[in-house]
């Protein structure tokens, strides 16, 4: 049996000291090499998720005519969603009527498929029963969903929604609010797949619900 | 065939001809429409093309709109990347120009029908035109349009 004994120096041991060198700049070398493999692997995966878009939405729990409603007990296989707030009179009806339109352009096996939902933002002037009468006068099958500020600001966030409640002294309303306005266009789990910006057409919302179905 | 012409002349030269002439709008609105309000909100908008006839910058402030409780005009615009509206209290429409009143623009905003507004209807939109009252028709449009009629 051998007795190895560390050598601290190259006056000691000179050749033992060169084999303990070079057998622990081996070991580093492999570590490094493992590493570089995994910095890459790392930067291919982000490359990938980064072609893909970010993952953005998810489930979300609301009240639809006064009974929870919980997106993923409702999910269709494409989901429109939309939030802004009734009193609204230019960029949500008109993006309102353009889905209701575009529905209309759907054959009723694509029509089934789907749906849209319109999220009240306006906590203080907004009920889940007005903003469902509100959506069902687009189109029968809409969703008109609210909630507490919370749950509203719970549900939206996932999708990037974002809304400011602007005070308005000047305006007979008193207030206006700014929101996103954006037609999410989800999957089954929520997920977001596409999205329609504005200005968009009554064509263009059909064309991309037929796209995505 | 003396007659006639002088009848003519006279015809063309007479105060009433003269009167027409003058009370000819400096304004003209294209495609006048109001949205017919939906329950669950009090406030529906307006749009139209306000075309200046003259050759001079014309101002146009709203005054009212019955059954309206209230009208203004609203301009929405991009803000943070949301969509917000501000009051707009006076339109300045070039000299021979226009200004088009559209979705995601300038748009009328009103408020609080004391009646209900139903479509095919033909509402009566007071405006100030260079500081003059003028009167102008909008027709009341359905937000959806009903079956059968839809646009391709």
């Amino acid at each position: 049996m051998m007795l190895h004994l560390p050598c601290y120096s190259l006056a000691e041991c000179p050749f033992r000291f060169y084999i303990q060198t070079m057998k622990s700049l081996k070991k580093q070398m492999l570590i490094a090499f493992f590493a570089g493999v995994l910095a890459l692997a790392a930067l291919g995966a982000g490359l990938w998720f980064s072609q893909q878009g970010p993952r953005m939405g998810g489930d979300f729990s609301l009240i639809h005519e006064g009974a929870t409603w919980i997106f993923s007990e409702h999910a269709k296989p494409l989901n429109l969603l939309y939030v802004g707030y009734a009193k609204c009179p230019d960029v949500c009806p008109m993006a309102l009527s353009f889905s209701a339109q575009a529905f209309k352009m759907l054959t009723s096996k694509e029509a089934a498929r789907v749906q849209l939902i319109f999220i009240s933002v306006d906590t203080k002037n907004d009920t889940a029963e007005s903003v469902s009468i509100y959506a069902k006068q687009f189109n029968p099958e809409f969703i008109g969903l609210t909630g507490t500020q919370e749950a509203i600001d719970l549900a939206i966030k996932p999708f990037g929604a974002t809304y400011m409640v602007e005070e308005n002294p000047k305006s007979y309303l008193g207030y206006s609010i700014a929101h996103t306005d954006r037609i999410f266009i989800l999957n089954k789990k929520g997920i977001v797949v596409d999205s329609i910006s504005s200005p968009r057409s009554a064509d263009e919302i059909a064309q991309k619900i037929k796209e995505n179905l | 065939m003396k007659l006639m012409t002088l009848a003519a002349l006279a015809l063309v030269f007479s105060p009433a001809a003269f009167a027409a002439k003058e009370t000819k709008s400096s304004l003209n609105i294209g495609e006048a429409r109001i949205f017919a309000p939906l329950k669950g909100s009090n406030a529906t908008a307006g749009y139209g093309t306000f075309i200046n006839t003259t050759d001079k910058e014309v101002s146009v402030t709203i005054e009212k709109a019955d059954p309206f409780k209230a009208v203004e005009m609203h301009e929405t615009v991009e803000k943070d990347g949301r969509m917000a509206m501000q009051k707009v209290e006076k339109l300045t429409i070039p000299a021979k120009g226009s200004v088009d009143l559209k979705p995601g623009g300038n748009h009328i905003m009103l408020f609080d029908p004391n009646r209900e507004v139903k479509a095919e209807e033909t509402l009566k939109v007071t405006l100030k035109v260079n500081g003059k009252s003028e009167t102008y028709d909008f027709k009341v449009i359905p937000r959806v349009k009903p079956e059968g009629h839809h646009h391709h």
